[in-house]
């Protein structure tokens, strides 16, 4: 409208200024916007105030403390960010701005894209697959190491190695870790490296960063150097959570730097106890052995010396009995034998006869004695007397003989001659 | 030194293996005293050789070549 049309209405300042602010805000509100960081300037209040451009127009931008968590990546000029805010202005300067929600870096989504379309184009062509990949060697005492000579992935790595085994040789290639031509030196290190025979692995890495910064790994280069290498290769490339398309190529992927020298090579402490303790179980088997052997040795003199003595005996008692045999069958021997054999038989005479004979003897002395004992004799010298007539007629009864008759009698040691006077018959009580 | 992995044609790795190998058969207790020692004397020098081999290179970091770039 013209001149004479606007006055109309006579606005005031602040009423001008806030119908700027309410058509910014209700019009364009909240947004996202891309360009280029410029500017930057943060405040000891813990603020951040930048400038977003392109080639023709510039934007203030407002960061406050608190929306500085929301931000994937840190303002930086000449950083090329995505930033959502809300279109604003301030009534007293007339300024319009965007106050920052959230920041992230751009060209992300760019980025993404080439990694996920090199990454299958390699992953198609086998480059990645696990046949493919080599063994590390289990002392590799001789390491290449790609990577930045000032960088402190570098020392990291060094430190580590020293303090597992501090006797190795180390080629450092040096290479540009991030910017142009760096994914060129990356992989002219990996071809350099290839060329000493006395070298066992390559390491390659860096340091954490942002895509962009690791995107020298991700480059095609790299990954058909790290394929082309004879050597095996370890990728060590930013922090756990980095993947890029040289870890994948690499016969071994290792989280951080640090890490790689961890995988590449034991400690060499555990080394020498390995040997150590074979050589320990070596000798025990030895003497083992031999302990084992001596006591078969000594077993089997045991069982010899057992036998030959079971043997001997054996043999010692069958020449006895065989000589006691000869013996016995010899004519003196047999001579002596039947002699003894007469001898005892006589001897069982003997005995049998004396005993017979003792008997006899017996019989014969008892019947003596009762003999003796009806010996007439002796009963004369128990005072009985035979009286005879003088024919010799036994005086039995008193009719045996008359009055005046001579009659003889015998006493025990002689006789005496007498005449009967007198003849008296005893009555049946005194006979 | 013709070999990437080391001067002589066995490897730590196989080195070590072979011991290994020697120590089981001489701990399982079926060798002949005469294996035995045959094995045992192949042990020694498989030890002495991994020792060796541990302590074959000397200490050296180098940079190769060009300037040094950041």
């Amino acid at each position: 409208m013209n001149e004479s049309q606007a006055a109309q209405h006579v606005y005031a300042v602040s009423e001008l200024s806030q119908q700027v602010k309410s058509l910014l805000e209700d019009e364009i509100g909240s947004v996202w916007v891309e360009g280029e960081i410029s500017g930057f300037r943060p405040q000891a209040s813990g603020h951040m105030y930048f400038d977003l451009k392109d080639e023709s127009a510039l934007i203030n931008v407002c960061l406050f403390r608190g929306s500085q968590r929301h931000c994937s990546v840190l303002p930086e000029n000449g950083k090329q960010v995505k930033v959502f805010g809300d279109v604003t202005s301030y009534p007293k300067s007339s300024r319009y701005q965007i106050i920052c929600r959230a920041m992230e870096e751009a060209g992300l989504g760019k980025l993404h894209l080439a990694f996920e379309k090199l990454k299958k184009k390699l992953a198609d062509e086998g480059l990645f697959d696990e046949a493919i990949k080599k063994p590390l060697p289990a002392l590799p005492l001789r390491l290449g190491i790609v990577t930045s000579p000032s960088g402190a992935a570098l020392q990291d790595m060094l430190n580590v190695l020293a303090r597992r085994y501090p006797n190795l040789h180390i080629r450092i290639a040096p290479a540009r870790v991030q910017g142009p031509g760096a994914a060129e030196e990356i992989a002219a290190g990996i071809e350099t490296l290839n060329r000493f025979p006395d070298l066992d692995v390559i390491l390659i890495g860096r340091g954490g960063g942002s895509m962009e910064d690791l995107w020298a790994f991700n480059e095609e280069r790299v990954a058909r150097a790290i394929h082309a290498s004879a050597k095996p290769v370890i990728s060590a490339v930013g922090h756990e959570t980095d993947f890029t398309i040289s870890d994948f190529a690499a016969d071994l992927r290792a989280p951080t730097p640090s890490a790689a020298a961890e995988l590449v090579i034991g400690r060499k402490a555990d080394f020498e106890e390995q040997v150590r303790s074979l050589e320990k179980r070596l000798q025990r088997g030895l003497r083992d052995s031999l302990d084992g052997a001596a006591q078969d040795v000594d077993t089997l003199q045991d069982k010899l010396w057992i036998h030959t003595r079971h043997t001997v005996e054996r043999l010692r008692s069958q020449v006895s009995d065989r000589a006691r045999r000869l013996q016995q069958a010899s004519p003196r021997a047999q001579l002596k034998a039947r002699t003894e054999a007469v001898h005892q038989a006589e001897k069982r005479l003997q005995r049998s006869l004396s005993g017979r004979l003792n008997r006899s003897q017996h019989r014969v002395l008892a019947a003596e004695n009762r003999l003796q004992a009806m010996n007439p004799a002796q009963v004369l010298t128990r005072g009985y007397s035979i009286t005879r007539t003088a024919s010799g007629r036994v005086l039995r009864s008193i009719s045996d003989v008359q009055a005046g008759e001579e009659v003889s009698t015998r006493l025990s040691d002689g006789h005496i001659t007498s005449t009967v006077t007198h003849r008296e018959e005893h009555t049946h009580d005194e006979r | 030194m013709t070999k990437d992995n080391a001067p002589e044609e066995v490897s730590f790795e196989q080195g070590l293996k072979r011991l290994e190998e020697i120590v089981q058969s001489m701990e399982e207790g079926d060798l002949s005293l005469e294996a035995s020692m045959a094995a045992f004397e192949e042990g020694m020098k498989l030890v002495k050789d991994c020792q060796g081999k541990l302590n074959e290179v000397e200490k050296k970091i180098e940079v190769l070549g060009q300037s040094d770039e950041a």
